[in-house]
């Protein structure tokens, strides 16, 4: 299988990373244009039109997302109220009613809704960043440690160059007792005398 | 016949070590830094919560309806939203866009490196390079590409080249990733052949 190089990275954006990505924004095009045109389309303007979508409703996907044709540039069919309909006559609204625009206004709020698809995606896509940072910061780290033995190791035996691990280990351990060492003694001199030594 | 210096066959296999340790680690770097430079620009240029994203459009909209409660036969404020509402339309158009634009991008930079691939694969099947230069051939290679055939068929479903694999001596047989059709929001995918 496919474990690395900059093929693989390439392949890996192709074929997972920028396929969930644009199946996010669809599915976050979709959510808000489906939860708008249902409560938009149970309204009544100011025109006394009814079942206006707010959105196109056929545009679910990004590059199709759209005001509707019926409503773009006439506010007036924008539906705040809630029709008031007598049988057989014309919808009409009440005056003071904005029922419909105050449930148009807590979209934002609702559950599994526009709002949370958004934060989902906006999350997993931060995640991934610092993710993939860390790593790839990491790989770096460990491609130039081993670089860099490499390079030293044509030059010396074996039993050298195992002597000279052995050695900057010890070393590395003891720098690390001596951090700690140093950070235990600040501590204690912090708690006893009650100073900042910053 | 004189056999051979432990030492010397310790310190082979030591360089022998060293360089496929080398090749992963290269590998693996690559691959990273492609994928993190890929989402990291994309996530610059949605800017998820700056002023003129998706987040900041949505949010405007809504607030705009609730002003609307207040005001329902407010003419220019219905015209605000509808303008609002424009306005968020173009930004998710914009961020769908970006994506597809990533994706043309990145496919155009895999047909590079396959045909990269290609060449230094020839180069190494050639065989006339010298020991250094061979292994700087596969120490490139691999910044390129990396295959694990221990365990699988996998690495011929998953990348196709024309030519021999250097690593096993058979034909790797590549398929290229899908893309999508369209508009690049399509369900429809289909296969691109990279030659």
């Amino acid at each position: 299988m496919l474990i690395g190089g900059a093929a693989h990275g390439s392949i890996v954006v192709l074929n997972e990373t920028l396929p969930a990505l644009a199946s996010w924004l669809r599915r976050l095009t979709q959510v808000i244009v489906e939860s708008t045109d249902q409560l938009h389309q149970s309204g009544v303007g100011l025109d006394s039109s009814t079942n206006v979508a707010f959105f196109e409703p056929d545009g679910l996907t990004p590059p199709t997302f759209r005001l509707a044709s019926g409503i773009a540039g006439r506010g007036r069919r924008l539906a705040a109220a809630e029709p008031t309909q007598a049988r057989g006559q014309t919808p009409v609204r009440a005056t003071l009613d904005a029922s419909v625009a105050m449930a148009l206004a807590r979209l934002g709020s609702q559950i599994n809704g526009p709002w949370t698809v958004l934060v989902e995606g906006i999350t997993d896509l931060g995640v991934q960043v610092a993710e993939l940072d860390a790593k790839a910061d990491a790989a770096r780290v460990a491609l130039r440690r081993v670089e860099r033995t490499r390079q030293d190791g044509s030059a010396t035996t074996l039993n050298r160059k195992l002597a000279d691990l052995l050695a900057t280990q010890e070393a590395l351990d003891a720098a690390a007792r001596m951090d700690a060492t140093i950070s235990g003694v600040v501590d204690s001199v912090e708690v006893s005398t009650g100073l900042d030594p910053a | 016949m004189f056999p051979a210096d432990p030492d010397d066959e310790l310190s082979r296999l030591w360089q022998h070590l060293l360089v496929a340790a080398t090749s992963r680690e290269r590998a693996r770097s690559a691959s990273l830094d492609v994928q993190a430079s890929v989402v990291q620009s994309i996530e610059s240029s949605f800017d998820p919560l700056g002023i003129g994203s998706t987040a900041d459009r949505l949010t405007r909209l809504w607030n705009r309806f609730d002003e609307l409660t207040t005001r329902p036969a407010d003419e220019a404020l219905r015209q605000c939203i509808l303008d609002d509402a424009e306005a968020l339309t173009a930004v998710v158009r914009r961020d769908g866009a970006t994506v597809q634009k990533a994706r043309e991008h990145e496919l155009a930079r895999l047909r590079q490196r396959i045909a990269r691939i290609n060449r230094l694969v020839d180069e190494r099947r050639a065989g006339t390079a010298k020991k250094a230069a061979a292994e700087r051939l596969d120490l490139d290679l691999a910044r390129l590409i990396a295959v694990d055939l221990s365990g699988s068929d996998d690495a011929r479903t998953l990348l196709c080249f024309e030519h021999p694999s250097v690593l096993e001596g058979a034909p790797l047989s590549v398929r290229a990733p899908d893309t999508e059709r369209g508009g690049g929001f399509g369900p429809e995918r289909t296969p691109i052949s990279v030659q």
